[in-house]
């Protein structure tokens, strides 16, 4: 089981947040998993990790963070969950009707008969999606093995999002476009909400 | 176990063939058939897409899956909706056959059946000297056959 | 190749005539080859103890060179179930069928050209199936004389082609054998599964085509060297659960009919 990213997006199709891990470092990366599993959740949020390239220190893992938010991965990624939430409607009864015309983002309807989609994973990787009633997009990509994560992804946003982002009074809940989360709060709340699942080593 | 529909892609991505299986409660309603085209050439599109996105250190974990032999390695293999699945299976012609199906079914018995499905396609399609490559399939003995190897996997 | 006047010729199908030889119902416009070729045939056929001879000879040969080149002469004619790959032989007869297909200008014709070509098929076949079962014959008894069977009455023959040459070509007998109520030189040959076109389904476009016109064509062949001349057409007759069931109509000349009250009369 592995966590190899995680995106957001918000409801005008930006990526507000990116993260990506990487797991080349294989003995330091189980000492660190090891320490993690053993001590407490709250002790391994680090106090400050300074700037956007994310240092190798205790706790942290490695990665880049906001690094590839306007890259060609990122829209691809975004495009993917976007068709496939088109075809979930158009084919499914009771959103049916409605979903051919233009915006469907705010129909009542589909929100609430509408389709959702899960997962959807090739041989390689997994891709598991969740989407707020605010349109808040949030995906994060594990390996083939991996069980369904929705339910983490809506209590990430229910816990980390909501209180570090939402409440937090500094930070803006509508993103200009090149503007990203890059509250450092919030990605260490984040880092920490998947190294301390099994699921992330 | 139902199976709510069949495609049929070709690697150029047009529709070769679709049917809807009328099960009890499948949430797939009827579509016209330019909805059924622009569904077919999305998840084509899509397909290719999921490839580009594997992460690099993700490239090789294909090796560790069970299936025998499956030449779709990088694309886009399985969907999960809330009210149903899509699975994907891609010859090494490039055929694609799609199948939606119920949440209940796994992987493994999707790659069954779309096995089957395959050999009915070598056996009625491509043996038939009237069966032009790349159009529409229009056989009576083509679709009895699909019929029968989805109802015997539906019972 | 296909000037009115021949195409007619074709489709109206001058029927067997034993002096000639099985160039007889040929397309005339090549006649030349077929010519040779009916000749050949004849001669060949012309006795099948020369055939047992000429095995004979050859088996000698290859006594002398010890075994260096073995013809198929030297192996055994009694043989158990020969089986060929089903999906090669549907391809072969796919192309045979494109290819008959876009030289022609007309279903009719198109099933003329089917036929010709498994007529051709049964002229040959009948000797090799008529010689293997002579042969059976003669293992099961021996001290019987090695003179092939020669089937003389209408049922006779029909029961040799539903029996023998059916288990021949297709690894099992025909399924049903009728006489028609309506027309007593019609008789039908009835298989529920033919395995030549078992994956072929005709369209719209070509309704009324029948793909087992050549098998037709190949009852034909045997049926007329064996001096009952008749014409054979197939027909799909589908049943519930078998979509290509095919009836083979066996129309006989009125002479062969006539000469059949002869001999009954004897």
């Amino acid at each position: 089981m592995t966590i190899y990213s995680f995106w957001i997006y918000d409801k005008h199709c930006n990526c507000i947040y990116s993260r990506e891990y990487t797991h080349s470092n294989k003995s330091a990366h189980a000492q660190r998993t090891a320490s993690v599993l053993i001590s407490s959740p709250g002790a391994t949020v680090t106090a400050d990790s300074s700037g956007v390239e994310m240092q190798n220190g205790m706790g942290a893992p490695q990665g880049t963070v906001n690094k590839r938010n306007d890259d060609n991965i990122s829209k691809l990624l975004f495009g993917i969950c976007f068709s496939l939430r088109k075809i979930a409607n158009s084919i499914t009864k009771g959103g049916a009707e409605t979903a051919r015309d233009g915006d469907e983002s705010f129909d009542s309807n589909i929100v609430n008969n509408g389709n959702r989609v899960r997962t959807f994973s090739t041989l390689n990787y997994k891709c598991h999606l969740y989407e707020t009633l605010t349109g808040l997009k949030m995906i994060v990509v594990t390996d083939m093995q991996c069980r369904d994560l929705g339910t983490e992804l809506a209590n990430l946003f229910n816990t980390v999002y909501v209180r570090n982002v939402v409440e937090n009074c500094a930070c803006p809940v509508e993103f200009r476009p090149g503007e990203y989360i890059d509250n450092t709060i919030f990605t260490d709340g984040v880092d920490s909400y998947w190294t301390n699942l099994v699921e992330f080593k | 176990m139902p199976i709510y529909s069949f495609y049929l892609i070709s690697k150029s991505g047009s529709l070769l063939y679709q049917k809807d299986f009328h099960s009890q409660n499948s949430p797939i309603s009827k579509q016209n058939s330019n909805d059924y085209l622009v569904i077919a050439s999305t998840l084509h599109g899509v397909h290719a897409i999921a490839s580009k996105l594997t992460p690099e250190e993700a490239m090789g974990n294909y090796e560790k899956s069970r299936l025998p032999t499956n030449s779709n390695r990088f694309g886009l293999q399985c969907i999960t909706t809330a009210k149903f699945k899509i699975f994907i299976h891609q010859t090494t012609t490039g055929l694609k056959l799609i199948l939606f199906t119920s949440n209940d079914v796994s992987l493994i018995q999707a790659t069954q059946l779309q096995g089957q499905l395959y050999k009915s396609y070598a056996d009625y399609v491509l043996k038939n000297p009237f069966y032009r490559l790349d159009m529409p399939i229009r056989f009576r003995l083509f679709d009895d056959k699909v019929l029968t190897v989805v109802t015997g996997y539906n019972a | 190749m296909s000037t009115p006047s021949n195409s007619k010729l074709m489709l109206t199908g001058a029927g067997y005539n034993p002096v000639i030889g099985p160039g007889s119902t040929a397309d005339s416009t090549n006649s030349l080859p077929k010519q040779t070729a009916s000749q050949r045939s004849v001669s060949q056929l012309s006795s099948p103890s020369s055939l047992l001879r000429l095995a004979s000879t050859s088996s000698e040969r290859k006594l002398n060179s010890f075994g260096a080149h073995a013809s198929i002469y030297d192996r055994n004619l009694h043989r158990g179930m020969h089986e060929i790959s089903l999906s090669s032989m549907s391809f072969l007869f796919m192309e045979v069928i494109r290819m008959s297909l876009n030289g022609s200008e007309s279903l009719l014709q198109m099933e003329r050209k089917l036929n010709n070509l498994g007529y051709r098929v049964g002229l040959r076949l009948l000797e090799l199936v008529s010689l293997r079962e002579n042969f059976n014959n003669n293992l099961a008894s021996s001290g019987k004389s090695n003179t092939a069977q020669r089937h003389v009455r209408v049922l006779e023959i029909l029961q040799f082609v539903k029996e023998s040459i059916w288990p021949c070509m297709f690894g099992k007998e025909a399924d049903n054998l009728e006489k028609s109520v309506q027309n007593e030189n019609q008789y039908m040959i009835i298989d529920s599964d033919p395995i030549l076109s078992r994956y072929i389904c005709v369209p719209k476009e070509y309704e009324g085509l029948d793909c087992e016109s050549f098998v037709a064509g190949i009852v034909e062949g045997l049926l007329d060297i064996s001096y009952f001349r008749c014409e054979v057409t197939a027909h799909s007759a589908p049943l519930e659960g078998y979509p290509n069931r095919t009836v083979y109509l066996v129309d006989f000349d009125s002479s062969i009919i006539s000469r059949e009250e002869r001999l009954s009369k004897k």
